[in-house]
Order: structure tokens, then C-alpha cells, then sequence
């Protein structure tokens, strides 16, 4: 059967389901690659640091928004813990028949239900003043407790609890006597059985415990016979001393315990204010372009900006701190040995978004092949004789891309004395500001139009070295000399053009 | 599994998901690159570093429009690539015969035979020619491709279908000589 064909037809149909198995070992070659480019992700060690430093950022951020529900528990604790000192010393009172003891004892208590059940005129103007004074006391006392770290408040509250009990062992020991001695009232007798029953709750111990004290030594004002016996038994302890012994170490205590915590806080001032200057070396690793491909083998020449920011530093340590500010950085190069003219139809640069003038400016590359004789001659394209009388500017084109900058690093401290020494890494997130491709040739700079494959945002990873020196009290100086590594900058390959950064950051930092 | 749940895996790296997603379109893709390349070991290569870039890329690959259609355009756009960063040679402009029609037997050329031919077309030839005929797209989209005019693209399509014409006619000359007693 014969039939005249059209070849396209032709060829249509007979790769319609054109399928071919390609060899086995294509796959093998493919995952071999993907292995590889697994394990080539060394650069996630600068990730990782970074990563580390935002969950301590992230992570000190929570704790500070989280500090103001935690004074709160930790405020009970004190209270807690007054408590428990004013029963050690009301416990050393109970020994001496004492109006000042009396008050001392009744801080702790509620005192209208001991008012009321005491079986003799108790001075009621006492426990009333006791009670203000135990307001006032307990208000100082959360006071302090703001100032206080939680952790240690506890531990110290463990104690002295636990100091109460045998405290409260002893006195009660004693009531048992004196109501041995004075025959009890049943307020006493409930107040022990009170102190018998809740043996878990040392503060309520305590405070039932210094009530049936109170009571006790209430009874024993009024009967005159109970007094000089208890007199004659508490007497052989002195009185002032068992007043001062106990107080004593417990406010040696909670002094020390406040100097431990003003100590760290004024000396280690952990926020530090960073600035900035710095000129910034641009660079790239590999040979391309990110204009054109066919610019990809021209000669780049880099330019040196100047960078400057601002930033902040939390030390987590004294040896790790984590760091954030703002930096502005400009990146900008040239492409050098470029031919462009006017054209009415120009092959546009694959990597560019033409405006105003760019729309008509044929660039072309000096040292290659023009684009025209790769592509073959057209309708357009100029003949040999206009080629002659067109004037070709040769210049170069210059790229400029801004961006600000958001580190978050973190540093570690090989030597932090007068002099330091730390290394530093982390990433940084970049917005893109400016972006701008022109040519120039002698002085005359033309603006093509910018950059269409650059991302708006992109990220870099940071590695550095530092060094500082104090120059007086909280002042100190820096230089870091750090590179950047960036990464995705470009939303295509951009013919395998990779850029870099190289900065060394200098200036002072204020600790506060 | 379904072809969602294939690629978000791919997304994810999974090797597996991968080396399934390849025997799935090996062959078709393999089909392409043959087209497109100069020979089977070219192919071959163009395969592997399009495979590579599609694996890389399934991130971008959003589903919207066809999947096959989205891989046959990464593995094209990989092998025109590949022809970018090479100069291609000065073709001189020339006027072309503008008949396409060819007189043949029905299944009497092979399509080892066509792919042949195809790939002995000098490099631009080959790559319109196939962009154009067998892929579908016009000459304004080629244009882009290749970075060239829509006029240069248009006369690089006649150039090739004469060559490939030339050979399938002589390809049946030879085959008339050989078995006269054939027709």
C-alpha cells in the first residue's frame, strides 16, 4: 500500500508511544548520586549550630514570658518558709514568759480562734498588733521572695521545715510538761491533738503548735504558782542567747543567699549591645553566571561594599552566647568584557527584567561568538555593513543586589578573658532590598532593568572567628572576620553560580 | 499507591518512592532523551542528569497541569541545557523547498530507522524538529527555549525536514536497488 505522507505526520505517529527501558545501571548511577548528595550536606553543621542557637533564643524568650506565673508558687514557698523561721523562734520565746515573746509567737498564728477559746484575758491588743506586725512581716517576706530564685527557696523551706519538726518535736515535748505541771485547758489539749493529727503540714504544725504555746503561756500568766514554776524551769536557759542563736544562721542564711543572687546578676550583665562596620568581600565558588549563560565563562571582578548593623547577644553561659541583630549588606560585581549597542531586536539576557532602556540594549559577549552567528542570521539581524557602522560600547556589566540581613548565631568562647577568642556560626535570613543590572563602559553607566531569578528571601550560613579585647568596664571591641555562605540566592542555578560573602565585622559591644 | 502519595513522598526523599517513580517513567522519559540526543550514550546521560534535576525539583512541582507533562518538560529542558552551554555551529540561511510530502510504503521505515536519522540531524535541527513535531510546542515557545528568533526557529524546521526527507528517500532507493523484484 502506498501513499504519499506528510514526514511530519510520519514521524508523529511513529513516536506516538515511542518508549524505550533505558539500561539498569542508569538507576544505580542515578541513586549512587542521590547518595551522594545526601552525604554531602556538610553545610547543615552551620544549620545545626544556628538551629541550636534558636532554641535557646526561642526557649529563653518562653522563660522570660513564663517568670511572672512562677513568682507566684514561689512567693507561697516563702511564706512558708517565714513561717517556719518565726516558729523557730517563737519556739526559742516559748522558753522565756515574754511579752516580746508572746508577739513574736503570735505572728503565725490565726489569732481570734486563740482569743477566743483562751481561758484567761489574753492580751487581746497584742495579737492584734502580732497580726499587723505578722502582715507587715509576711508582706516584706514576698518582697523578698520576688527576689528570691524559686529552686533555692524551696530547698531552704525543705529545711527549715524540716528543722521546724524537730523544733516543733521539742516543743511540744515542753507543753506536754507544762500542761503536766499546770494542768491543761481543753484549748491545749485540742491544740496538741491538732499537732498529733496533722503531721504532714509542717506550717499548720507550727502554727497550732505556737497557739497551744501561747495558750500555755497564757494560762501561765494568769496563775502566778504556773509562772515561777515555769519560770524556774526556763530560766537556766538564757534567754537572750536561745533568742539569738536560732535567728541568727537562718538570717545569715537568707543574706547570703540574696548576696548569692545579687552577685551573678550584677557581674555576669548577660545582654550585650553589638555594633557593627564592616567591609564585606564577595566571592564565588563556582564559575557562571547568573546573567546569562552565555556570559558564564566571562571574567568577574567582585567589589568590596561596606556592611553595617546592629544586634543584640544573650550569654547562656559564660562561655555560649546567641546572638541576633540587623545587618545591611550590598553585594556587587561586575561582569567584565561585554559588547552592547542599541538594537531594535534584542535576545535578552536570560537573567534579566528589562526596563526603560534595557528593553533595546543588545548586550553580547566580547570574547565569544556574537548570539546572532550562534543562532544563524535572520530577517533582523544587521548586515554586514550596518554591523560596521553600529558602535559597540565595550564596557561591563555590573550586578547590584542589597539585602538586609538577619543573623542568628551562636558563639562559643575559647578564651574569654581581657582578650577572647570565639568561634561562631549560624545562619542568617536575607531580604532582598536592591537589585539592579547595568552596563557600563568608561563612566557611563546604563541601568538594563534587574535581576529576575533572585529570591526575596534567601539564607546563608555563617562561620566565623572572633576576637575581642575589653577596653574599659563594659565596653569592648571586636573583630570578626566571618564567611557567609549563601544559599538559594538565586530561584534557578543560574548557570552554577554561587556566591559567597567574607566580612570582617568590627566595632564595639556594650554590655548592659 | 496513588501517584499524590508517590510524589509527596519523592518530595520527602524517600528511595524508595524514587526508584518507583523512575521504573514508572524511565521508559517514556528514556524515549525523549533519545529523541533529543545525538545518540544512546548521550541519551543515557541526559537521562540520569534529568532524573537527578526532577528528583531535585519535585519540590516545585505543585500539582497543577500533568505530571507526565511537567517531567517531559524538566527532562527536555535539561537536555536543551545541556546544548546551550554549547556553541552551535554558524547555519547558513538558505531557501527551502517548501514540500514535506513524502512518497512511501506503510510500515516499510522502522522506527529504530526514523530515531536514527533523527539523531544524525546537526543539533539545532534535531532539537526544533522534535520540540516542533513530535512535542507540540510553536515556534514562539522554541524560540524562548533555545534563546533564537521565531525566523530562525522556522528555517531551522525546514532544514531539517529536508535532511530527514533526503534519507528516507534514500533509504528507499537503496532498498528498491537491493530488491528490484520487490515492486
Amino acid at each position: 500500500m502506498r501513499e504519499r505522507k506528510n514526514i511530519d505526520r510520519l514521524f508523529q505517529e511513529k513516536f506516538k508511544d515511542f518508549e524505550v527501558n533505558p539500561p539498569e545501571d542508569v538507576w544505580e548511577a542515578i541513586e549512587t548520586h542521590l547518595d551522594k548528595n545526601k552525604t554531602r550536606r556538610i553545610i547543615p553543621l552551620w544549620w545545626k549550630l544556628g538551629g541550636i542557637a534558636a532554641v535557646f533564643l526561642i526557649g529563653f524568650l518562653i522563660m522570660q514570658n513564663g517568670s511572672n506565673p512562677n513568682t507566684i508558687p514561689s512567693n507561697q514557698v516563702t511564706v512558708e518558709e517565714n513561717n517556719t523561721n518565726n516558729n523557730s523562734e517563737t519556739k526559742s520565746d516559748t522558753n522565756i514568759p515574754n511579752p516580746n515573746a508572746v508577739k513574736a509567737k503570735d505572728k503565725n498564728q490565726q489569732p481570734v480562734v486563740v482569743n477566743n477559746n483562751a481561758p484567761k484575758n489574753s492580751p487581746t491588743t497584742t495579737t492584734e498588733e502580732a497580726a499587723i506586725i505578722n502582715n507587715n512581716r509576711l508582706q516584706n517576706a514576698t518582697k523578698k521572695s520576688h527576689i528570691k530564685h524559686s529552686f533555692a527557696n524551696k530547698s531552704v523551706a525543705e529545711r527549715n521545715a524540716a528543722k521546724a519538726n524537730k523544733h516543733k518535736t521539742d516543743a511540744s515535748n515542753k507543753t506536754s510538761h507544762q500542761t503536766a505541771t499546770n494542768g491543761l485547758t481543753e484549748n491545749n489539749k485540742t491544740a496538741i491533738t491538732a499537732i498529733g493529727n496533722e503531721m504532714d503540714k509542717p506550717k499548720e504544725h507550727t502554727a497550732d503548735l505556737d497557739r497551744s504555746k501561747e495558750i500555755s503561756l497564757e494560762f501561765l500568766k494568769g496563775s502566778p504558782k504556773a509562772i515561777a514554776e515555769t519560770e524556774a524551769k526556763t530560766s537556766p536557759k538564757d534567754s537572750a542567747k536561745t533568742n539569738e542563736t536560732p535567728k541568727n544562721p537562718l538570717e545569715e542564711l537568707l543574706a547570703a543567699k540574696e548576696e548569692n543572687k545579687k552577685k551573678p546578676e550584677g557581674k555576669t550583665s548577660k545582654w550585650q549591645i553589638i555594633s557593627n562596620v564592616s567591609p564585606v568581600f564577595m566571592g564565588a565558588l563556582a564559575n557562571g553566571s547568573a546573567i546569562d549563560s552565555t556570559l558564564a565563562g566571562n571574567s568577574k571582578s567582585f567589589n568590596t561594599n561596606i556592611g553595617f548593623g546592629l544586634g543584640v547577644s544573650y550569654a547562656v553561659s559564660p562561655k555560649f552566647t546567641i546572638r541576633t541583630g540587623l545587618n545591611k549588606v550590598n553585594m556587587n560585581y561586575n561582569t567584565n568584557d561585554v559588547f552592547y549597542y542599541a538594537s531594535m531586536d534584542t535576545r535578552g539576557l536570560s537573567g534579566l527584567s528589562p526596563s526603560g532602556p534595557g528593553y533595546s540594549i543588545q548586550v553580547e559577549n566580547a570574547n565569544g561568538p556574537s548570539p546572532s552567528a550562534i543562532a544563524g542570521p535572520t530577517e533582523t539581524d544587521l548586515l554586514n555593513f550596518e554591523q560596521n557602522i553600529v558602535h559597540k560600547n565595550r564596557g561591563y556589566i555590573n550586578q547590584e543586589i542589597g539585602y538586609l540581613e538577619m543573623p542568628v548565631e551562636m558563639t562559643y568562647a575559647l578564651v574569654a578573658k581581657k582578650f577572647g577568642l570565639k568561634i561562631i556560626g549560624g545562619f542568617s535570613t536575607l531580604f532582598l532590598q536592591d537589585n539592579s543590572i547595568a552596563v557600563v563602559s568608561g563612566n557611563r553607566t546604563t541601568v538594563l532593568g534587574e535581576a529576575n531569578n533572585l529570591n526575596n528571601i534567601h539564607f546563608s550560613t555563617n562561620i566565623g572567628l572572633g576576637v575581642k579585647y575589653d577596653l574599659w568596664k563594659a565596653f569592648e571591641f571586636h573583630i570578626e572576620p566571618t564567611f557567609k555562605y549563601q544559599i538559594n540566592t538565586f530561584n534557578n542555578n543560574a548557570g552554577n553560580f554561587r556566591p559567597y560573602l567574607f566580612g570582617v565585622y568590627s566595632g564595639f559591644s556594650y554590655k548592659f | 499507591m496513588d501517584l499524590k502519595e508517590l510524589i509527596n513522598d519523592c518530595k520527602n526523599n524517600n528511595r524508595k518512592a524514587q526508584e518507583q517513580l523512575y521504573r514508572l517513567y524511565s521508559g517514556k522519559l528514556f524515549a525523549v532523551c533519545l529523541k533529543y540526543s545525538r545518540n544512546y550514550a548521550e541519551a543515557q546521560d541526559n537521562l540520569q542528569d534529568g532524573f537527578l534535576i526532577i528528583f531535585q525539583k519535585i519540590g516545585q512541582y505543585s500539582f497543577k497541569g500533568s505530571f507526565d507533562g511537567w517531567l517531559k518538560r524538566v527532562m527536555i529542558n535539561n537536555v536543551l541545557q545541556q546544548y546551550r552551554q554549547q556553541t552551535f555551529l554558524s547555519l547558513v540561511n538558505e531557501d527551502i523547498a517548501e514540500d514535506y510530502e513524502i512518497e512511501l510504503d506503510d510500515d516499510d521505515i522502522s522506527l529504530d530507522y526514523l530515531l536514527k536519522i533523527i539523531q544524525e540531524l546537526p543539533d539545532r535541527y534535531r532539537l526544533v524538529f522534535n520540540l516542533y513535531v513530535i512535542d507540540g510546542y510553536s515556534h514562539a515557545e522554541i524560540a524562548e527555549m533555545l534563546n533564537i528568533n521565531i525566523g530562525t526557529s522556522k528555517s531551522n524546521l525546514a532544514r531539517g525536514r529536508m535532511i530527514l526527507k533526503e534519507k528516507i528517500e534514500q533509504l528507499k532507493n537503496e532498498e528498491t536497488n537491493k530488491f528490484p523484484s520487490a515492486k
